[in-house]
């Protein structure tokens, strides 16, 4: 029992940052992110006892936050439609700086599981098959929709994007 | 483009606060023994509270906005239990009537390695398959008397469940040792049910 516990101890730590911030980049609110956090690692422990030994706590992990983060969603969906409006495109005179804030808010116009495809596959860098397997779906479909994804914010963030 | 989106996801988490104070790993502990205390209200230590308990827990159902895990099984397994009053829900040595609740976080391959299982296995027959949906059209009609508790549940809720029946009522032991710790299977409950042939 004890060692389970240490080993969960040592699981909070080393997952935590991470799990984090991509909360944050799903939500865009670092209060509601840590939220997520704590929710799926109490979720973690509430079945440990069963995954510790046997699961990828990796993916399994990212599966519970993900979860977390469409309920989340599902219960906020009124909120999100004021997130959810198009961002300005940058003009000419947009200055670099703010390119990630549009970023932020394109993305927010994605549907929430191709967001998590966008965050898992390219800020995380998992593979198709780990993101797959994290949100339960094919790896064409992420393959799919990951190419879907990165047209409509090439789309959505200007030529300047391309360019740089 | 990929490098690229890469670091502006960097910069995006730049104003990144530092974590609240307080020892993450001490209050995950407590929170996920709370869920894993609702998780097994009913199906893990005495089945017989869900005969008893079933309207107990309009007042123990987090409603939507707790934020924490739906209770699922709980929930399902009050649902069975009102729907079959004729069996014996107590009972843990002779079953006929079994529903596998499958997790929250259920992968496809888990619930194909589970159902592959079931059917290759000379105990079970009449296996079917209860999608979320079809649980919450179920358990709505079941309690549409108790609207506050059906309003508590919400519909993603409930959770997927094979169901089947034995075909010998004492092979119920083994049946659960089987797959109760199989990945993707949440809890087993099981009823004796004089319905159900032998």
């Amino acid at each position: 029992m004890k060692e389970r516990d240490a080993e969960f101890a040592a699981f909070v730590g080393a997952a935590t940052p991470r799990l984090r911030r991509t909360a944050y980049l799903m939500c865009r609110d670092w209060h509601l992110a840590q939220d997520l956090t704590q929710l799926t690692l109490a979720k973690m422990y509430a079945s440990w006892a069963r995954i510790w030994r046997t699961a990828n706590l990796e993916a399994y992990s990212r599966r519970v936050l993900m979860n977390a983060v469409f309920d989340q969603k599902k219960r906020r969906s009124d909120s999100e439609v004021v997130l959810a409006e198009l961002p300005d495109r940058p003009g000419e005179g947009t200055p670099t700086a703010e390119l990630h804030v549009t970023l932020m808010r394109a993305l927010a116009t994605l549907p929430v599981r191709d967001q998590a495809i966008v965050v898992l596959r390219h800020w995380e860098d998992q593979s198709v098959d780990a993101v797959a397997e994290i949100l339960g779906v094919s790896a064409s479909v992420v393959k799919m929709q990951s190419m879907r994804s990165l047209a409509r914010l090439r789309e959505l963030l200007g030529e300047e994007f391309i360019l740089q | 483009m990929e490098q690229n989106l890469k670091e502006l996801f960097d910069r995006a988490l730049e104003g990144e606060p530092l974590p609240p104070p307080g020892d993450l790993t001490l209050t995950a502990m407590g929170a996920g023994r709370r869920i894993r205390r609702r998780r097994q209200f009913l199906v893990g230590g005495s089945a017989a509270a869900a005969l008893v308990g079933a309207l107990v827990l309009v007042n123990v159902v987090p409603g939507p906005e707790s934020g924490e895990v739906p209770l699922t099984v709980p929930a399902a397994a009050a649902a069975m239990a009102k729907a079959r009053p004729e069996c014996d829900w107590t009972t843990r040595q002779n079953v006929t009537d079994v529903s596998i609740f499958l997790t929250y976080e259920v992968t496809d391959a888990q619930r194909a390695a589970i159902e592959s299982g079931l059917q290759a296995d000379p105990t079970v027959r009449n296996l079917d398959f209860e999608s979320r949906e079809a649980a919450y059209v179920k358990f709505k009609e079941l309690w549409k008397d108790s609207p506050d508790f059906v309003q508590s549940v919400g519909p993603e809720s409930l959770p997927e469940s094979f169901r089947l029946t034995m075909t010998r009522a004492s092979r119920y032991p083994d049946f659960l040792a089987t797959y109760q710790h199989q990945p993707g299977v949440q809890d087993i409950v099981g009823g004796l049910c004089p319905g159900t042939s032998k």
